[in-house]
């Protein structure tokens, strides 16, 4: 994913966490998600982790929690898929290992943010974040895919 | 990565100076947006719950009939107690002063319930206030003051915890937001013994920090668990952080 692609998206996404909560009632994860994702599927975790982390910055601002939490997790997070990347075999082409460890990935992000998950509390929003990775991820496949069709020529 | 660890560092040493300075700049298109964002939901909630809109509007016509029945009531009470507490001396009740504030944010995901607002230290704003919406309806507690803006948690969110009365029943417990069940909290401390019943109201108590008698919501779960010795009980919260882009914090000036 190119730098101004990634800019698009995250202030999308930006958007979208601001306006959903006032349309919809089920919790919104889009930029978890979308951080999980790209950290999934980049082949250059350095170069996505420094442009995740400056863009976790204005997210941290409106988490709802003290400035700087969320940037630290995130660092948490990109640390963790680091090491699954080394120790598990990860495919980033297919599609259900992306979704699997995109879910798995979320309800980290979420338990190391707010502490106070219960097991009841997570089993509660697992549809919600399924239902939000599988959106997400049918987007990223469908612009990757997308951009991969070759220009017809005459 | 160490500019950013560098920011968070400087904010944390130097009192929220970079939070202050950010949340100054997009104080007014936040109210803007936020006010826009109020609007839209208002057409997009109506589209996505038509069905049970109809089914509110009929309920609340009852209650609304109801209600006025008892108003009619409450003005001779009203006017029965003044005398009393005149006849007996009694102090009058703590003054309250309320203050307008609009949303510049509103997170409302699995892991925080919580608003940004446009008041802050300098508009005397401090921790622990009450935040209300018309009709004395709680809506969260000041979590982090800054200068001209501070942080409110919601009543559903997980961090939030304030102490609640059943009105008319002596049942006092503890009503606690849980991550991810945004428009409800559940209550601690009922036990099984308690004679508690769907659609009794829930205000605030007054042991803690908060003002008596705000309205928190109405009981839509209370079940006896077997082997414990609490019930299980949910309450549905009459606040809708998508309906109010405006609302009041309390000030209790005499306490």
């Amino acid at each position: 994913m190119s730098f101004p692609v990634f800019l698009t998206s995250a202030a999308v996404i930006f958007v979208l966490e601001r306006l959903l909560p006032f349309i919809v009632i089920w919790p919104i994860f889009l930029f978890p998600v979308f951080a999980v994702i790209l950290l999934l599927k980049s082949r250059d975790l350095n170069q996505t982790a420094g442009r995740l982390a400056s863009t976790g910055l204005v997210f941290d601002f409106f988490s709802g929690y003290e400035f700087g939490r969320l940037t630290l997790v995130l660092l948490v997070l990109i640390f963790s898929i680091f090491l699954a990347k080394k120790v598990l075999v990860i495919n980033p082409s297919s599609f259900l290992s992306l979704l699997i460890f995109s879910v798995l990935f979320s309800a980290e992000y979420l338990i190391l943010l707010s502490f106070k998950f219960s097991a009841g509390e997570l089993w509660f929003q697992l549809p919600f974040w399924f239902l939000q990775c599988l959106i997400i991820l049918f987007i990223f496949t469908f612009v990757n895919d997308s951009r991969k069709i070759p220009h017809q020529t005459f | 990565m160490g500019l950013v660890l560098a920011l968070i560092g400087v904010n944390r040493f130097s009192d929220n100076s970079i939070s202050n300075l950010v949340y100054q700049i997009l104080r007014e298109p936040g109210i803007f947006f936020s006010r826009q964002f109020a609007k839209a939901s208002g057409y997009g909630r109506g589209v996505f719950d038509l069905k049970n809109i109809l089914g509110e509007n009929r309920r609340l016509k009852d209650e609304n009939a109801g209600l006025l029945g008892k108003l009619t009531n409450l003005s001779k009470l009203e006017k029965t107690n003044d005398l009393l507490r005149e006849q007996l001396n009694i102090q009058p009740e703590n003054e309250r002063r309320l203050v307008l504030i609009k949303i510049i944010n509103l997170t409302h995901n699995g892991a925080a319930s919580a608003i940004l607002v446009n008041k802050g230290a300098k508009d005397g704003i401090k921790k622990s206030m009450a935040i209300i919406s018309g009709g004395n309806v709680l809506a969260g507690v000041v979590k982090e003051v800054f200068d001209n803006s501070a942080r409110v948690i919601l009543l559903d969110d997980p961090r939030s915890l304030v102490s609640v009365r059943v009105l008319g029943k002596n049942i006092v417990g503890g009503a606690r937001g849980a991550a991810g069940r945004l428009g409800e909290v559940s209550l601690d401390l009922i036990t099984n013994q308690e004679n508690l019943a769907v659609d009794d109201l829930v205000t605030t108590s007054g042991f803690d920090n908060l003002p008596e008698g705000l309205l928190i919501g109405r009981v839509n779960r209370a079940e006896l668990s077997g082997g414990n010795l609490f019930k299980a009980v949910e309450v549905k919260l009459f606040f809708e952080p998508f309906n109010h882009p405006e609302l009041f914090v309390v000030d209790t000036l005499n306490e």
